[in-house]
This record gives structure tokens, sequence and C-alpha cells, in this order.
């Protein structure tokens, strides 16, 4: 009897068309994909075990020296939200470019006195100006108006305090105020970071003595 | 997997005696290609996901406008943490502002061991420990990483009912004297 032959194959698949899948998704996550802001003040944030995700948010950033800064993540939104503190405060006038100059800004800690100047900077002057934080006292809480004005925006946009470990409990408690008390707001969110990480786990300690 | 490709029919005999140009093979192997898309493509998703920042919900209740909307509750399920400077937590049960007793944050041995305590306490006199309620309080020298600790250890030990409220000037007055305050006659 003759042998059977067994065909030999080649081992080699045609990868083409893995490829362009491959290529295919990797266009849509980059294209998807928004990259973190560069950071206005840096902010060590405390720990804590929650793991709710926040997506769409308004975020009230306090920096360990009690400053409040505010920022909304979709430009289109902070378009809208100048738009409509304008209408509010008719004494700001500001031109076209000053306008784009607030669009593109991803953080801000200025009071509305303040800001036609600020905007009209440059970008290496705004680089390095100070801010120094939304005004938030009782009388004048134009932190409030802002909150107020990007829920008018968008109402789904839920509310996050990103506050500094080490910023004393004041300030937060002064946005806290502000929110229940001038916007009506009751529920908002406290950004923290898992306790997972060695290196805060001995400042942690260190703390404790 | 990856293979060099050679030219096709390099094993066969040259026809004849003519030169002939060797015909090279089209194909590329793609493997290196596939292995960068599939890395980049990690990368992004991780990334975009790990980007979103971990949060913590509160609620405040809101402001009562007059006495008929104060809730009233039992004082014996009442638990009063106030956070002071340097990571301290001082203690009391109920409302009257006497004996405060002085803690840590810790795992052990700190302030998760009292809202066990007060919890046991609360469930063999209640039936359940989720009566207790919890407030928290701040003097004026703590850290908003203290706060972020104390709601922290609320979710950890399960308190149901929790809420920040305004120090007294009784209960400042009562930490500064070491927890008790002074009678005055």
């Amino acid at each position: 009897m003759p042998k059977v032959k067994i065909p030999r194959k080649s081992t080699s698949i045609d990868m083409t068309a893995m490829c362009d899948v491959s290529f295919l998704l990797l266009t849509f996550f980059m294209l998807t994909s928004k990259f973190r802001p560069p950071e206005v003040v840096p902010i060590d944030l405390p720990n804590a075990r929650s793991q709710t995700k926040l997506d769409h948010v308004m975020t009230i950033t306090v920096d360990k020296d009690g400053a409040a800064y505010f920022s909304l993540t979709e430009t289109s939104d902070r378009a809208s939200l100048l738009e409509n503190m304008l209408t509010i405060h008719k004494e700001i006038q500001l031109s076209n470019n000053q306008k784009k100059a607030f669009k593109g800004l991803d953080m801000f800690g200025f009071s509305l006195a303040e800001m036609p100047g600020i905007l009209a900077l440059n970008p290496t002057q705004f680089k390095n100006y100070k801010q120094n934080g939304i005004p938030m006292d009782s009388a004048k809480c134009e932190l409030a108006e802002w909150v107020l004005q990007a829920r008018y925006v968008d109402p789904s946009m839920k509310i996050a305090i990103k506050g500094d470990r080490n910023s004393n409990i004041k300030a937060i408690k002064q946005v806290m105020t502000a929110l229940t008390d001038k916007v009506n707001v009751q529920k908002f969110n406290l950004i923290t970071t898992l306790a997972g990480n060695a290196q805060k786990q001995v400042t942690k300690v260190e703390d404790q003595k | 997997m990856a293979e060099i490709n050679t030219a096709e029919g390099g094993s066969k005999k040259k026809h004849g005696g003519k030169s002939r140009s060797k015909k090279m093979s089209t194909k590329v192997d793609l493997t290196p290609m596939v292995d960068l898309a599939f890395l980049l493509i990690t990368f992004f998703m991780l990334t975009t996901t790990l980007n979103k920042p971990n949060a913590m919900e509160l609620n405040m209740p809101k402001k009562a406008l007059d006495e008929t909307e104060m809730v009233k509750v039992n004082e014996e399920l009442l638990l009063n943490v106030i956070l002071d400077k340097d990571n301290a937590v001082w203690f009391y049960e109920g409302t009257t502002v006497a004996d405060l007793k002085k803690t840590v944050f810790a795992n052990e041995k700190g302030i998760r061991d009292i809202i066990y305590w007060k919890q046991n306490k609360l469930e063999k006199s209640y039936g359940s420990k989720d009566t207790l309620i919890c407030l928290i309080k701040t003097t004026e020298d703590a850290k908003f990483k203290n706060m972020v600790d104390a709601l922290d250890e609320m979710d950890i030990t399960g308190v149901k009912r929790y809420a920040l409220q305004d120090i007294q000037a009784i209960e400042i007055e009562a930490i500064k004297n070491g927890g008790n305050v002074r009678v005055i006659q």
C-alpha cells in the first residue's frame, strides 16, 4: 500500500487582516482618548477606599493655600459658561481673542475683575502668572456664580471637589457652604486616590506619629 | 511564526543556462507590525480608563428653615467625632459635652475600633448597628485629609447615617482643656 502523503502546509498566516483591524482600533483609541491636561497647581490627593469613577464633571480645585480654581472638561461648555457669565456681568467686556483664550483654559482661578487683564496675556506670560483663586467670601461669592452658571449650561454635570490633602479644612468648608447655601447643591463628590501606593502609606504612617 | 522570506523558488533548479532576474516575493511579514499596533492599543486603552479620577460621594442635608423641619434623634445613638490638628481625633457619646477622649486614625486601636465598639453596643440595646449616627466636626486646624479619612472610616465601618456639622464653641473649649469643660458656677 502506498503511504498516504499528508501535504505539508505552511504555518505562516496572512497577517494583513489582523494588522488592518489592530490599526483601526488604534486609530479609534488615539482619537477618542484625551490626555490629562497640564496641572496649573500641583494637588496631592487624599487617600480613600472609594473607587467610584467620575465622568463629565465640573471640578473645583482647592490647593494647599486654600485658593479655589474652577474647571470644565468640555471646551464647548466653557464657551457657553462664559457667555452666561457675561450676560450677568454686563460691566465686563471681552474681545473675541479674550473669549478664545478663556476657552483654552483648562483651569482658572481669578476673580471677574482680573479676568479681562489675564485673558489678554500671551501664553508664556500666563504661565508665569500666579493665579490667586476665585473669591468665595460669603459676601461676594464668585465661585457660586460660576457653578450656578455651569449648572445652567448642563444640569447633568456632577460637581467634584478636588482638595489637596494638606489644605486647611476651612477652605473646603467654605466651598461646601457656597455650594449648599448659594447654589443649592446638596450632592457632590470628593476626588480621592486609592491608598495602594507604598510611598503614600509611608507618609500616612509618618503623619500619625 | 516569524520566518524570513526567501526568494520564491529558491530551491528550484535553474532552467537552462539563461540567467534570469530573481523573482522576489512581494509578501512582507506583518507580525512585528501587528505586535506594535496591539502594544499601542493597550497603551491607549489603559490610559483612557485610568485617567478618570476616583471619587467619594457626599450628600449634605438641606438646611432646616425652622424648628419643625429639624430631625430629632435619640441622644444614645450619637457618636461625635471631632477632627483636630496633627491628625488627632476626639470623640464623645451623646449630646453632653463631657469627657472627650483622644484617639488617632489607625487600622487598629484608633477611631475605627471606637466606631465598632459603639456599633456593637447599639446592636445589643437596639437590635441593629445601623442605628448609629456619627456627627463629624472639625476644628479650624484640621486638614482636608482628615475629613476624607473620617468619611473613609464611615465607609469602611459601614456607618449608614453620618453628617458633617459645624463645631460648637463648647466643644472647642473642651478640646482646649484636654477633654473636659470647666464647670463655671
